[in-house]
């Protein structure tokens, strides 16, 4: 696309991007704005009265220590998240795309727990941590099973993982597949003609290759399992006793449960720009090992 | 270039059809009113349970009257603050709000029409929730707790006759315990693992059993400033006391929060378990579970060993949801037709019989004569017609439930102590009053 | 050459693990949606008690499917959902698509702001925007309670995971050169885009298709703040009533459950040919 004058790379603007991001802007940037503002008011999320009150609802963040607590305890379930699923997902795409038979009825049996959402599958899930597990346990005499995930805070929260996991790796093969698909098969051949293994064929072709798609897996797995909400709410509630309430959970109970609007969208605040940060430099860092295909 | 306009006219050419489509999917929403009122009116239900009988009973007044009531659901797991403040917001909040008690009393003075002066006032008196002496909101419903028992599982368990009456001090209950165990039953009590009913029904009884009346405000008030601590403080050893004794024989342990609320109307239900603590509303469960067999009553949560104090001899019951109506987009014209169809529900035949029938209430107008069809219901209100009833609701703030529903949820899971339970408290009502 | 042959045996025997160990991790991951799909045709206290039995003991029973198919007005919601998803999905692929494409290739300032800001946006939490959203397009312009509203914040929501997408595959698998070719033979900048361009993202866009109808189709809390009008619910908001706050109606939600998740499965199944078919690589060849 080359633009010869000013005239022209307006008009190309015009056709190419500004639809595009007039919508973005008008959905995203301009209520992300308004509730910025928001956070500098007392405003309780109902009412028609509402005074500024500068940086009050900041200081609140950071005397909030249940919003610490469930912010560290976010990280500590990104990492496993974003690794697990990654890693999952990757071997799914990979084996996937290999030339086995019966490929198409494997991945839509892969991708079928994104089907399924909210309170249903919170659903599912508890009665299998709960019941299935633990009459697995009994029977088998294995220990570790008899007793429920989710009555216990570290169990419940490996549940936390275990489920997102199964929910997201189909999710996040889908896009390696179009990864894999992407790559040409020439080179690969080539490779073999000169003698390459599986492995090496993976290791010094198929993974460079791969980055772009890494790349949007790792920020999508990221940015999702730092907002995780749904799956919060209907698996554990929070629960045991408030132990696994994430970031986002504690965020929306802030507003709503305690009524402290200002606090809560402050936290909401606080927490993107995090995210924002970890992801900029994931992307950044990603982008940087990209081969020029 | 003519490549470009082409590619503009078919892009617009395609959103027209898009507007052309909704505009009949708006055309075939509009008038749908036809009956001789054109009035419509909306009432958000933040009470699943009853969202069927609502509709039924909104169909009926339709059909009676020509003005279209649409009832709409609040989602579980979606908290109807957020869903009323969302709504505010929006600039499009329902006309008529079924709200807990608590969301009411924060909304009532800049949204809600002041409902003093109606004529239902006199039917629901002592029932009201008034604030600075106004009433705006009609109270929906009777909800009574207490310890729920199978009566059937007792006699057959223990061969002898079950005098629940007898049940009126904390030694009794602990007796009976004791016995069943004896008799076979390992475990004779359900404690469900909610927060909401460890911390709003359990928990609460610490505050309303002052004196079964208004005390508890001056309880909660002395909690916020501190003055009140909990070890000086008879009703909560008491209830401490008795929640050991539940927690003791829990049919869920050793897993206390291991239990699901799917399970625990089968332990009752099946006759596994003899008593379980919950409410009125819990009668559906136990119909699912295949328990409709049994004879079920209410036993009060038994405090101390004083067989007189009124905690021991009746249970606690309350108007527990609340309508208010929208006065801030509401026309006149709606209001009055919500109005309308409150009165409808107090004084018309056919709503009082909706309210007791297709949503299976306790409705809390007393001229309403439609007796509950179920076990549970019929319990509460055969108690309010012999004063067996204390109506002592203590209004906290919307977090109680959950902030100290995880402290009592440690508490039973005995992964903290008693003083741990305590300050737990006395830190959530002293960070109230900042 | 033997190395070749033993290599052969052991291919087998690799496939045949591979193979295994495939079709265990599919029951896993197929495990809930039979279990749904069992349970649907069981009353609530057959779920409760024997969620695992396969057949219900008055055998099959589709008495669940016809209360739900009722209760939440099938047709209609079908429609509404039908209409909403169709429509913000082929919006967001046209529109992301060509703004990405606009992205990559003009790749100045005002590119790198608007990317870094979209990118940026997909991690602003929906419960942080939710209540300006609504009072703005509410509260100040009265656009709620239209599907044409509620397709525009899909859009909206939606563009900037769609752009990434795309972006990255633009970037990495589309030659320049194809389309230096193209304009030489004096096609202009939306001809090439569409003739030449789009075709090629063919596995991306299969993809994404796949991943903005889902979103779409499922989507709960936006759609319950932009729709309140009976009239205009989707499927997701028409199961609503099916929760109560003390007890769910199991039965039924598991058959409507099924019922909204079908159309999405036989979408997928037929869309997978389009990933697979790898149009990308075989394009880049000639």
């Amino acid at each position: 696309m080359r633009i010869k004058d000013k005239k022209e790379g307006l008009k190309t603007f015009g056709i190419f991007a500004l639809p595009g991001i007039f919508v973005f802007v008008a959905v995203v940037i301009i209520p992300f704005l308004y509730g910025l503002y928001l956070t500098f008011t007392d405003w309780n999320g109902i009412s028609n009265a509402s005074n500024l009150v500068g940086f009050d609802n900041y200081v609140n963040v950071f005397k909030d220590a249940e919003f610490w607590k469930a912010l560290l305890l976010t990280l500590k379930y990104v990492v496993c998240s974003v690794l697990f699923v990654n890693v999952v997902a990757f071997f799914l795409a990979y084996v996937l795309t290999s030339k086995l038979k019966g490929v198409g009825f494997f991945r839509t049996g892969f991708f079928t727990p994104n089907l399924i959402g909210g309170v249903i599958l919170g659903f599912i899930w508890q009665f299998v941590f709960s019941r299935v597990l633990v009459n697995i346990g009994n029977t088998t005499g294995i220990g570790f099973l008899s007793k429920s995930f989710l009555a216990d805070p570290t169990k419940a929260f490996w549940a936390m993982v275990i489920v997102t996991v199964w929910q997201t790796s189909g999710y996040m093969m889908i896009i390696y597949i179009a990864g894999f698909t992407g790559i040409s098969s020439d080179v690969l051949e080539a490779a073999s003609i000169d003698g390459a293994t599986g492995i090496q064929k993976l290791k010094n072709i198929t993974i460079p290759l791969m980055m772009p798609s890494f790349v949007i897996c790792t920020f999508l797995t990221l940015s999702r399992s730092f907002m995780v909400y749904d799956l919060n709410l209907s698996l554990t509630g929070g629960e045991p006793y408030g132990s696994t309430i994430m970031a986002a959970m504690h965020v929306y109970n802030k507003a709503f449960t305690s009524r402290q609007y200002g606090v809560g969208q402050a936290e909401a605040l606080f927490l993107f720009l995090m995210v924002a940060i970890i992801s900029g430099v994931q992307i950044y860092l990603g982008k940087r090992k990209e081969v020029e295909a | 270039m003519r490549k470009m306009k082409k590619m503009i006219s078919v892009l617009l050419v395609g959103s027209m059809i898009m507007a052309s489509l909704t505009g009949c999917g708006k055309k075939d929403s509009g008038d749908s009113s036809t009956g001789k009122s054109n009035v419509a009116i909306t009432l958000l239900n933040s009470k699943g349970e009853i969202q069927e009988g609502l509709e039924t009973i909104a169909k009926r007044y339709e059909a009676k009257t020509g003005v279209s009531v649409e009832v709409m659901a609040c989602a579980s797991g979606e908290s109807p603050f957020q869903k009323i403040s969302s709504m505010y917001s929006a600039g499009n909040p329902p006309t008529l709000a079924i709200l807990d008690t608590t969301d009411v009393k924060e909304l009532a003075e800049e949204k809600a029409v002041d409902l003093s002066s109606e004529d239902w006032i006199k039917e629901v008196e002592g029932l009201t929730t008034e604030v600075n002496g106004k009433v705006y909101s009609f109270p929906f419903c009777i909800e009574g707790r207490g310890i729920i028992y199978n009566k059937t599982a007792i006699e057959e368990t223990l061969g002898r006759e079950f005098d629940p009456s007898t049940i009126n001090s904390y030694d009794s209950l602990k007796a009976i315990f004791e016995e069943l165990k004896a008799a076979g039953m390992e475990y004779p009590i359900v404690i469900s693992k909610e927060d909401w009913s460890l911390g709003a029904h359990q928990l609460q009884y610490v505050y309303e059993t002052k004196d079964g009346a208004n005390g508890w405000e001056e309880v909660i008030a002395q909690l916020k400033s501190g003055d009140l601590k909990l070890a000086d403080y008879d009703r909560f050893e008491q209830f401490v006391q008795t929640f050991d004794l539940l927690k003791e024989y829990n049919i869920n342990n050793p897993e206390p929060l291991a239990a699901t609320y799917e399970q625990d109307p089968i332990f009752l239900a099946e006759g596994d378990a003899a008593f379980w603590f919950n409410g009125s509303w819990a009668w559906p469960n136990l119909l699912e579970a295949g328990g409709e067999g049994n004879e079920y009553g209410f036993i009060p949560y038994v405090l101390g060993n004083d067989t007189s104090d009124f905690a021991n001899n009746q249970i606690q019951a309350c108007a527990s949801k609340q309508v208010m109506i929208d006065k801030e987009k509401a026309s006149d014209e709606q209001i009055q037709a919500a109005k309308d169809f409150l009165n409808y529900l107090v004084y018309d035949e056919e709503g009082q019989k909706g309210l007791v029938e297709d949503c299976s209430i306790i409705p809390v107008a007393a001229n309403n004569a439609f007796e509950p069809s179920d076990p549970l219901g019929q319990a509460i209100k055969q108690a309010m017609s012999t004063d067996k009833v204390f109506t002592a609701a203590a209004i906290v703030p919307g977090d109680h439930w959950s902030v100290l529903g995880a402290a009592m949820q440690k508490y039973l899971a005995g992964e903290s102590t008693k003083d741990e339970l305590e300050k737990s408290i006395e830190d959530y009502w002293t960070s109230q009053s900042e | 050459m033997a190395k070749n042959h033993i290599g052969g045996t052991k291919t087998r025997i690799k496939n045949i693990g591979i193979y295994t160990l495939l079709v265990l991790v599919f029951l896993l991951y197929m495990f809930p949606f039979i279990f749904i799909v069992i349970n649907s045709l069981k009353t609530k206290k057959e779920i409760i008690k024997t969620p695992l039995k396969l057949l219900s003991e008055q055998g099959l029973n589709f008495d669940n499917f016809v209360k739900a198919y009722e209760k939440m007005d099938f047709a209609k919601a079908f429609t509404n959902s039908m209409f909403v998803t169709l429509s913000a999905t082929v919006i967001v692929i046209i529109l992301a698509a060509m703004t990405a494409y606009y992205y990559v290739r003009v790749n100045n300032l005002l590119s790198k702001i608007f990317f870094s800001l979209m990118v940026a946006s997909m991690i602003i939490p929906f419960q942080a925007i939710m209540i300006p959203l609504v009072s703005i397009y509410g509260a100040k312009l009265g656009m709620l309670n239209s599907r044409v509203t509620l397709i525009f914040m899909h859009v909206g929501f939606a563009i900037s995971m769609s752009v990434f997408i795309f972006h990255g595959f633009i970037k990495s698998n589309i030659p320049i050169a194809l389309e230096e070719a193209a304009y030489i033979d004096g096609c202009s900048r939306t001809k090439t885009f569409f003739k030449i361009i789009f075709p090629l993202l063919k596995p991306t866009t299969a993809t994404l298709v796949i991943l903005n109808v889902l979103a779409f189709w499922n989507d709960f809390l936006l759609p319950s703040l932009v729709l309140t009008k009976e009239k205009l619910l989707t499927l997701p908001l028409s199961t609503y009533k099916f929760y109560g706050t003390y007890s769910a109606d199991l039965g039924t939600i598991m058959a409507a459950l099924v019922l909204t998740v079908a159309p999405i499965l036989i979408l997928y199944v037929f869309l997978q040919k389009y990933i697979i078919s790898g149009v990308v690589s075989g394009a880049v060849k000639s």
